[in-house]
């Protein structure tokens, strides 16, 4: 499907690889142009966000039910919500403490017991595996039981780590800790290069591409 | 000055120059490498197979600008699935800046399959804070009572006989965050969903207990992830695009590794030795 872009595609196309470009040019060194990305970053993002707060929340969940519905019972919340803006002074900061109580209490009453379970009891129970079934032995199994004591007897610090029974285990389990460092190290490899690999996917075949009529 | 010292006080610019050689290369090449499907994508895209037409999935593109180059192309390769499919999708962000990339990709990828935006296939209600995540167990109506367009949801076809979560088959969450745990915890543990994640290479390994344990029923994980299910839906977009030049910068950077470690060392025999 061809599609032809128009003025306000390609401006905005021209924009987008210039403050791209802008935000690279870090790399030689610091200067103007990064700082005007930056800034223009940190400037948009800050007023889309507050717009659209205002938008999604604020508009529709309070100016409407009070202003337009005569909702007055939501009232009570506006005034505890405001009650955080007490921060700000030295005289009336406790009363922030009310709303911060409301929400962490309401918050870790929900959902710690959730979090245990989803964390703690499934993932314990996930542990427990069996070394034997209709298969056969089960190697993968016995090394995820394996990994899981020897990782936390490393963890175990009220014996000390160099005496005879628990020096082994605890080499084990560093062996294990290292092997998920690095397979995390290599994920976040992934990650960065594909920040970059997204940019320079856009500059090529977005910008370039269109400018020059090719594409992928 | 030795040759070994030298490369120890390279000027980093080259370094830049050699990785961006790295990525810009094949791209421009066009390089496509085969990709091998990995089991916790191949889950996810089995699910979503198995389940029949009509059936209603959520799909909450939890991410910023930041993570996009990760996380868009898997919310283009699952709708494309789930449109191919006649799979109706509930989209919804917890991300605040995600309203608007959710809405260009649902709205996008609609019109490759000449799905029109009258809520019959697909609604996408946009942002709202993170507790919306307990409320949709209760009632999603009433949660959102709107969608990005402002049209009432209960008047949209697909909303028609949806009350909560329990008229939905499948939650995926696509995060370059850990909101992914949210969903594990609320609509996975307590309402007893199946819940599936998208998230980007950072996350992988923080996910991987989950599925093991089967509280998730499959994973992408960053661009390789979102390039295999590219190739489970025979479709090559973006994903497929990076892996060439992905692959090129993971060559690199082992030489890298490589060479690091050998003048490491040799710097410290030759210390040794004097």
């Amino acid at each position: 499907m061809e599609t032809t872009l128009s003025f306000a595609d390609m401006v905005s196309l021209f924009l987008a690889a210039f403050l791209t470009l802008a935000i690279f040019s870090f790399l030689w060194k610091d200067n103007f142009f990064y700082k005007l990305g930056e800034a223009l970053f940190v400037g948009s993002a800050v007023g889309y966000n507050l717009g659209l707060i205002y938008d999604v929340i604020i508009f529709p969940r309070w100016v409407t039910p009070i202003f337009y519905q005569y909702k007055f019972f939501y009232l009570i919340p506006t005034v505890i919500g405001a009650m955080y803006i007490t921060r700000f002074s030295r005289k009336w900061s406790w009363l922030s403490r009310y709303p911060m109580a409301m929400l962490i209490g309401f918050g870790s009453g929900f959902s710690i017991p959730y979090a245990i379970q989803a964390s703690i009891f499934k993932q314990v129970s996930a542990s427990m595996l069996p070394l034997w079934s209709s298969a056969g032995f089960e190697l993968n199994n016995l090394l995820m039981v394996i990994g899981v004591l020897t990782t936390l007897f490393y963890f175990f610090f009220s014996i000390e780590h160099n005496r005879k029974l628990v020096r082994i285990p605890v080499r084990i389990g560093i062996v294990f800790i290292m092997i998920s460092f690095g397979a995390t190290f290599g994920f976040t490899v992934m990650a960065r290069f594909s920040l970059l690999i997204g940019r320079v996917n856009f500059l090529w075949y977005d910008w370039l591409g269109a400018l020059f009529g090719f594409k992928a | 000055m030795s040759v070994l010292q030298k490369l120890l006080t390279i000027n980093p610019r080259y370094v830049y120059l050699v990785v961006a050689v790295a990525v810009i290369f094949p791209m421009v090449w066009d390089l496509r490498l085969p990709t091998v499907t990995s089991p916790p994508v191949e889950m996810l895209y089995k699910e979503i197979e198995s389940l029949p037409p009509q059936s209603r999935i959520i799909l909450s593109m939890d991410y910023d600008p930041s993570t996009v180059p990760e996380l868009h192309p898997m919310s283009a390769a699952l709708l494309r699935q789930c449109f191919a499919k006649g799979i109706r999708v509930f989209g919804m962000t917890l991300n605040i800046q995600g309203q608007s990339l959710g809405v260009e990709i649902m709205d996008r990828i609609a019109k490759e399959f000449n799905i029109p935006n009258d809520g019959s296939q697909y609604v996408f209600v946009g942002f709202r804070p993170g507790p919306v995540i307990i409320q949709i167990g209760e009632d999603i109506i009433e949660t959102f009572q709107t969608d990005f367009q402002k049209r009432d949801l209960r008047s949209l076809p697909m909303m028609v006989g949806v009350k909560n979560l329990d008229q939905f088959e499948l939650c995926i969450s696509l995060s370059g965050t850990s909101v992914g745990y949210s969903w594990i915890a609320t609509p996975g543990t307590r309402y007893r969903k199946k819940i599936a994640v998208g998230v980007t290479g950072i996350l992988v390994s923080n996910f991987y207990p989950y599925l093991q344990s089967g509280q998730l029923v499959g994973m992408l994980g960053g661009l390789k992830g979102a390039a295999e299910y590219e190739n489970l839906i025979q479709h090559e977009d973006k994903a497929k695009q990076g892996m060439g030049s992905q692959s090129a910068a993971h060559i690199l950077i082992i030489l890298l590794i490589i060479a690091g470690n050998i003048i490491y060392f040799v710097q410290r025999r030759q210390a040794e030795s004097k």
